[in-house]
């Protein structure tokens, strides 16, 4: 029974692989075709959109579309002097094409992504070109500009739009490392106040490994005493591990906030007890993200841990035992490193989890306890920033597939000691 | 005596995590009950009317149907789909084997937010987003790896001789399948339908990202209840999805026991 409640995560300790391929002796390799429908879904459905949002993080073409002539007559410009003539009247054309105000929006926004201000800039400067209508003649491009905004009058955004009008930026991925082009080429870091990302990443790596490392101090004496318990009872231990990981991630959330809460059960129980004389703020702090996080992914760890364990006899620490070691020291070089395989997959999960986290952080965590995830989402939601949301997510998933493959990598080399 | 006072240790330790683990779906059962307007504690003492109040409002019908559509239908196709995928995997040698399997886990070990805006993003693309079909295509990604790994899993423990058997006696594959093959790796085959419809059933994220309030579920009904002060009626609707959970567990247990006298 219990080995068909864990199916999934079998699963995953064997991700090393070859585990499907060893098993029947019949070789008809035609049979590879039956998984051709899943692995289609998968890829189209999957895989493919994946790598779509990801594109995004390079994709520079919005601005060269919106602006084609200005991004030709800017192309031969060396970037210090002022820019050519033509590109001012370029310039005038390209917004004055542009018909409709979702085109105009999403202009400004992108130029706004790239240098906070500029939305504004493109929006007024439209405005004042559709209000003048047709230009008198004598009127220059440059002073048809300025007349709008004098951001035209400067080098800079013409910098911003020969460098942006590519169709592949680097802008997102450097950004979100907290870099940036210098004008001069090369990349350099930015300035000391513009730096979020770094350390948001930092963040989200604590917190996982944080959770990652109490979910094994907690998980493994659990793990050992259902192994180890009379068969009756480890059935019963298993089914309390076993009914928050089929309880729903949003409902144990909610459960954690009921708790938390200014006027949660907690501050009730504690102020009841006379412990407390006042109700603590807990919710909204990293505390409740680490208990809730933990509570949530303790079976992840406790259950590839017990199959481990389940599997190794008694005889072994006894042995040792007879031959002298105490105890401890008999569990420590005998036993413990038996586990390791079930300590990795657990860890593995765990970790890769935890880094992805998103719906826990944000109902019990405070602002400075939001993870990549949060982030991902908000850029999306609230700025339709998709060029920075993908640099983020590409950032993260390349960190949670490292992990899954460096664990992976490092059980199966102990395994095979 | 020093022995005994460890192993007393020990097992308090065990139990108070034990607690920890338990505890929390505990606390919020008997505050479902509560008779007050908000969400306080202590209680202001108890009464069923939140639940009278869940079981009236159409907004929590609506969405347990919504859930109860978009979790069969996904579950059903990711049925589908992982099974044939796990019968072809279990009996192939190519070495493309371990790639398909990977591929086919991956959206267990992506981090969710980025399924969900990368669906958003793709679905959007060809008008996927806001209906029925989307919820139940986005699910059913989810889902396939459970089942995938849970019908490979039971036919490692397949006893491929049977087929044989049943090839001299002169069934072509098809037959085979749906006569031998099929009822004896049935249990693995429910759990992992199960399974898939239990993700879809806890599913919120990607179904923020892609449903529309016509076609809301129950887990993002009470992803928004949240976001405001917790009222009692969500804390009442959570209380019901636990027991659903508990129901669905024990329905795989039983199905995993009777697989067992089958053997």
């Amino acid at each position: 029974m219990v080995a068909t409640i864990r199916g999934p995560l079998q699963g995953v300790e064997g991700l090393g692989m070859a585990s499907s391929a060893s098993a029947a002796p019949p070789v008809k390799d035609r049979m590879i075709w039956l998984a051709a429908p899943a692995f289609l879904f998968v890829l189209i459905g999957f895989a493919a959109p994946i790598l779509w949002f990801l594109s995004q993080s390079v994709d520079g073409e919005a601005i060269g579309r919106a602006l084609p002539q200005t991004a030709a007559a800017l192309a031969r410009w060396d970037g210090e002097t002022a820019p050519p003539a033509a590109a001012y009247d370029a310039m005038v054309q390209d917004l004055s094409a542009l018909e409709d105000r979702p085109a105009v929006g999403a202009l400004a926004r992108e130029l706004n992504f790239r240098e906070p201000g500029y939305r504004t800039v493109i929006w007024r400067t439209h405005r004042a070109l559709r209000k003048a209508g047709s230009a008198d003649p004598g009127q220059s491009g440059l002073d048809r500009l300025l007349a709008a905004d004098p951001a035209w009058g400067g080098v800079e955004i013409w910098r911003v739009i020969q460098r942006e009008a590519r169709r592949f930026t680097p802008f997102f991925l450097l950004n979100s490392l907290d870099l940036e082009q210098a004008p001069q080429g090369g990349v350099e870091r930015k300035p000391e106040v513009e730096r979020v990302f770094l350390s948001i990443y930092g963040r989200t790596i604590v917190i996982a490994l944080t959770v990652t490392g109490l979910c094994a101090l907690l998980g493994y004496p659990v793990a050992y005493l259902i192994a180890n318990a009379a068969p009756r009872w480890g059935l019963l231990l298993l089914l309390i591990v076993l009914l928050p990981f089929w309880t729903s991630l949003l409902v144990r959330t909610l459960s954690w906030m009921v708790i938390f809460q200014r006027q949660g059960v907690l501050n009730g129980v504690l102020l009841d007890l006379g412990l407390l004389t006042d109700n603590l703020q807990l919710l909204r702090t990293r505390t409740a993200v680490y208990v809730s996080m933990v509570h949530i992914l303790l079976p992840f760890m406790v259950l590839p841990l017990y199959s481990v364990m389940k599997k190794i006899p008694r005889t072994y620490v006894m042995a040792a035992e007879s031959l002298g070691a105490g105890r401890l020291r008999a569990l420590a070089t005998v036993y413990f490193p038996q586990t390791a395989p079930g300590l990795a997959a657990g860890a593995v999960l765990v970790l890769t989890l935890a880094l992805g986290f998103y719906i826990t952080p944000m109902l019990l965590g405070g602002g400075g306890d939001q993870m990549v995830s949060y982030f991902v989402a908000t850029y999306v939601n609230e700025s339709l920033n998709w060029g920075t949301a993908a640099a983020l997510a590409g950032w993260l998933m390349l960190f949670a597939f490292l992990c899954f493959f460096l664990i992976n990598l490092t059980s199966r080399r102990m395994g095979g000691q | 005596m020093t022995a005994m006072l460890r192993v007393g240790a020990f097992r308090l330790l065990c139990a108070l995590i034990l607690i920890f683990l338990a505890a929390p779906i505990f606390a919020i059962i008997p505050t479902s009950f509560s008779s007050g307007e908000y969400f306080v504690y202590p209680l202001p003492g108890y009464s069923g009317r939140w639940y009278a109040e869940v079981v009236r409002d159409p907004t929590w019908l609506r969405a347990l149907e919504t859930s109860l559509i978009v979790g069969s239908a996904s579950a059903a196709l990711a049925t589908l789909l992982g099974t044939t995928a796990a019968l072809g995997l279990s009996r192939t040698r190519s070495r493309w084997a371990p790639v398909i399997v990977a591929a086919l886990i991956s959206p267990m070990i992506t981090p969710i937010v980025i399924v969900a805006v990368s669906l958003f993003y793709a679905y959007a693309a060809v008008g996927l987003v806001g209906g029925l079909a989307g919820l139940i295509l986005s699910h059913a990604t989810l889902g396939l790896p459970f089942v995938t790994i849970t019908v490979l899993a039971t036919l490692k423990t397949y006893n491929t001789t049977l087929d044989r058997a049943a090839e001299s006696l002169g069934a072509g594959a098809v037959r085979i399948f749906f006569t031998v093959t099929l009822p004896l790796i049935a249990p693995g085959v429910i759990s992992g339908a199960l399974f898939a419809f239990a993700v879809s059933l806890d599913e919120v994220v990607v179904t923020l990202f892609l449903a529309s309030p016509e076609y809301t579920t129950l887990p993002r009904e009470i992803f928004s209840g949240l976001r405001q002060s917790i009222s009692p009626a969500v804390v009442a609707v959570s209380t019901i999805t636990i027991g659903m959970s508990c129901l669905l567990m024990a329905v795989v247990a039983l199905t995993a026991r009777a697989a067992k006298r089958l053997r």
